[in-house]
């Protein structure tokens, strides 16, 4: 299983290196995203009626983490081409190799995470230099976190690409789902600036631990402890949302006809 | 330039894709999903910004919902009209750029037709629709004359975006798969949603110059209001024109380079 | 009256660069020059059909491109139909047509039928012409009912003869076909040939193919080019190609009984043996001579029952030309 697994790395680093220009640009966006959340998030904490759930510097660290989360974990990207890969009949050659195909789709965004985790790293040490420097950062935490991140964010996506063999084209159902995931995970804002309710709505949902969590847990917000509990939530989460795909997984596949090359 | 020879094939394009919609009906319905999920989470996002604050850079929460209304007309005609370019990059590497290159069509209207998706553009529709009745019921004070200078904003601005992710795209003829594409929709993205006016002036300029989002949704927003100036609508429209020109010389240069350099991959 | 040259290729050459991978450095990578057409020039009458041929990377598909207008030369010119290819004009494009291999011009999620409506009207084909044309394009591949299919659903064959027809909706005067049996059955490839040499027959269509399968060059071309690392080392028909590379026939016998061994074994020396079974014998016998001595000999040495005398396969011909420049 490790050779299959660093082959599958090997496929991903040969695949990044060709495109060299791609790597470099990648670095360069993070500091964009963070100077544009800078002078949006600057002029609404100077107009603030009211006091602000989260400190400035904390909320743009905040920012710079949960961008370091999304590009580790994998995304609607990941679902659209294994959709695609399912209309032309491109997934034949993955099912014939003699490992399983949701086994080889989990190996190959690791290889991804990996190597996005590798590029960006400089970037949230740099993000963490000029704004989260006297927060109590939690690495521990963070780390403990990123695992559900990962593993949840996998299962999500594959749900939404697993409909393709009932549907064929899924762009309507991920982009509703898309827009939903932003909004719950709290990449678009963090989840304590909304209003209770919606604190505890979002509390029954997994979404929060795709981004919001392994942030917040960054930040020191969280504690060791309190994550050691929200791990244990956030795998059994997985393990509901593992049983789905499975099962949709198996019943795809009786129905899929592999479309000629 | 053979208009009825194009109209012709815009005709046969749009056959074919309703033919598609007969092909994947629950695909179909499933666009419809979009509309409400989209429209809670925006709303839901600027009540609760405005929660904290009444005013953002002279934006109240009725402009900032009409900017949202101009935003997705917007992506009314450029999931219409313009998702061409951002498949030339796959076109290029994968060599399916010769099927184009190989029709008695200037392959640049023979993409944007082969890509030409009226049902793509149609969920949009209600989602402005929304956006515009929340406006008006919030109280943007607009004039017609405005709205419909605005929406003609709007449509340069989507042309001046598309146009850079053509020249983006095109850097596939020397580079292959650069990803960069991805990068600007990000940056754009996380930018578009937001009035200019909170940003300073030199990033108000990045955001006029490379990321025309002045164009795609402030610059409508703004036009439309009653109190905006005519002076500014002038300036606006005249900013517009020449971030085109400049834009689109430079795609137009990127194109006719790359095509003599275009390699195909594959066979 | 002699045919026209529809084609006209002078001395052309197409380099490309590419870039040597080396793992982390690759940012920094040094360019390499590859030679994928090296001074090629020959000439196509009107109606023949032409076989373009060699080993892959040895230049074929990019010579297309460059007919086709996809590519431009590095130097050289070429002129087809009387048009400088890549320039592209409207008026020289719409009197070609190309099949590239297994890479569709359909619609995927769609009937076929809607993708030929819509080349009719990319190369203006009159609407009667239109109906009358898939008439015909049916009687030889049955393709009105496969039509009706979605392309996504329909077999290689299927989505081959389909791609044909969309290629050829508007009665081309040459088409290029790059590969276009490759991955059928037997019985759509001679579909496929016998729809070509129908078209080329009724319609004097000038086809220019790349093949890897000879049968496909044995069926159809009147004439053949070889091409070997981009440079062509060979133009001419077929018979005058193995006339050119072979220089011996395949000779078969059957028999029931040895009369002499040892005139047997002394008679088989004469050739090259392929294959032997405890009553037939086939060899390689040179035609300088040797063929009328070996079958008289075997005439004496056993007691024949069958006997066939055959010119090589073009397969072995052209594993013999690459074989030894290799």
């Amino acid at each position: 299983m490790a050779r299959k697994f660093l082959a599958m790395m090997r496929l991903e680093k040969e695949f990044f290196t060709a495109y060299a220009l791609g790597a470099f640009f990648n670095i360069l966006v993070f500091p964009v995203y963070l100077a544009v959340y800078y002078f949006l998030w600057s002029y609404v904490y100077a107009s603030a009626s009211s006091g602000m759930p989260m400190e400035f510097n904390a909320l743009l660290f905040y920012y710079g983490t949960v961008f370091f989360v999304n590009r580790l974990v994998p995304d609607r990207g990941f679902a659209g081409s294994l959709a695609r890969a399912i209309l032309k009949g491109r997934v034949n050659s993955r099912l014939v190799r003699p490992i399983g195909l949701q086994r080889q789709l989990i190996y190959s965004q690791i290889s991804h995470s990996i190597i996005g985790a590798v590029i960006l790293l400089p970037t949230l040490v740099a993000a963490f230099w000029f704004f989260g420097r006297g927060l109590p950062v939690d690495v521990f935490s963070f780390v403990l976190l990123l695992i559900p991140a990962f593993i949840i964010s996998f299962l999500v996506y594959s749900v939404l690409w697993e409909i393709a063999f009932w549907t064929e084209h899924i762009r309507g159902t991920t982009g509703a789902f898309q827009y939903i995931i932003r909004l719950f995970s709290g990449s678009l804002i963090p989840l304590s600036f909304f209003p209770g309710w919606f604190k505890s709505v979002s509390g029954f949902l997994p979404f929060e631990f795709m981004a919001g969590l392994p942030a917040r847990a960054l930040l020191g917000e969280i504690g060791f402890q309190h994550a050691l509990v929200l791990f244990g939530i956030g795998m059994a989460w997985a393990g509901l949302l593992y049983l789905l795909t499975r099962f949709m997984l198996s019943r795809g596949l009786k129905r899929y006809s592999g479309y000629g090359v | 330039m053979r208009i009825r020879y194009y109209f012709r094939l815009l005709r046969d394009i749009i056959r074919i894709r309703f033919a598609k919609v007969k092909e994947y009906p629950a695909d179909f319905l499933t666009l419809f999903i979009t509309v409400p999920a989209y429209l809670l989470v925006t709303l839901f996002f600027w009540h609760t910004i405005f929660s904290h604050v009444r005013v953002i850079a002279g934006w109240t929460l009725a402009d900032v919902v009409l900017l949202q209304a101009f935003m997705q007309l917007g992506f009314v005609f450029w999931n219409i009209m313009y998702v061409f370019p951002e498949e030339l990059s796959d076109m290029i590497i994968s060599g399916e750029l010769n099927t184009v290159l190989s029709k008695p069509a200037n392959p640049i209207l023979y993409m944007m037709l082969l890509y030409f998706d009226v049902v793509n553009g149609l969920w949009n529709i209600p989602e402005a629709a929304v956006y515009f009745i929340a406006a008006f019921w919030l109280g943007a004070q607009v004039s017609l004359t405005g709205l419909l200078a605005g929406t003609f904003l709007m449509l340069l601005g989507v042309t001046i975006t598309s146009v850079i992710v053509f020249l983006i795209e095109s850097l596939s003829f020397w580079f292959g798969r650069t990803n960069l594409l991805d990068l600007f929709y990000r940056a754009y993205f996380t930018v578009v949603d937001y009035p200019l006016a909170v940003f300073p002036l030199s990033v108000k300029f990045l955001l006029v110059m490379f990321l025309p989002v002045a164009f795609f949704t402030t610059g409508p927003a703004l036009v439309s209001l009653r109190d905006y100036p005519l002076t500014g609508v002038v300036g606006l429209f005249g900013l517009s024109l020449l971030v085109l020109g400049v834009w689109f010389l430079a795609a137009w240069i990127a194109w006719k380079a790359g095509l003599k350099r275009y390699e195909a991959y594959g066979s | 009256m002699l045919a026209e040259n529809v084609i006209t290729v002078d001395k052309l050459v197409k380099v490309f660069y590419s870039r040597k991978k080396e793992g982390v450095r690759s940012l920094f990578r040094k360019k390499e020059e590859i030679v994928a057409v090296n001074n090629v020039s020959f000439k196509v009458k009107k109606g023949e059909i032409f076989g373009y041929l060699g080993e892959n990377g040895s230049g074929k598909t990019t010579t297309i491109k460059m007919l086709t207008g996809i590519l431009t030369p590095t130097s050289g010119s070429a002129r087809v139909l009387g048009f400088v290819p890549w320039e592209r004009k409207n008026e020289y494009l719409k009197q070609i047509g190309v099949v590239f291999g297994v890479r569709s011009i359909l619609f995927w999620d769609i009937p076929a039928i809607e993708a030929f409506r819509f080349y009719r009207d990319v190369y203006e084909v009159p609407p009667d012409d239109f109906e009358e044309r898939l008439e015909y394009f049916d009687s030889i591949l049955n393709v009105k009912k496969l039509a009706k299919k979605p392309v996504r659903k329909m077999s290689l064959g299927e989505r081959m003869k389909c791609s044909l027809v969309a290629a050829l909706i508007h009665y081309p005067k040459i088409v290029f076909l790059d590969e276009p049996t490759i991955g059928l059955d037997a019985v759509s490839k001679e579909a496929v040939r016998d729809f070509i040499r129908d078209f080329n027959k009724r319609h004097k269509l000038t086809v220019m193919l790349t093949t890897h399968d000879v049968l496909d060059v044995e069926a159809l071309c009147t004439k053949v080019i070889l091409l070997d690392k981009g440079r062509k080392i060979f133009q001419g028909t077929i018979p005058k190609l193995k006339k050119s590379y072979l220089g011996y026939k395949i000779l078969y016998v059957e028999y029931n009984k040895i009369k002499n061994k040892p005139l047997l074994e002394s008679v088989l020396r004469m050739g090259r043996l392929i294959g032997r079974g405890t009553n037939w014998v086939e060899l390689e016998v040179k035609t300088d001579g040797r063929l009328p001595k070996t079958v008289a000999g075997l005439l004496k040495a056993v007691n024949v029952v069958d006997l066939d005398v055959k010119e090589p396969g073009l397969d072995r011909l052209l594993v013999k030309v690459y074989g030894e420049k290799k």
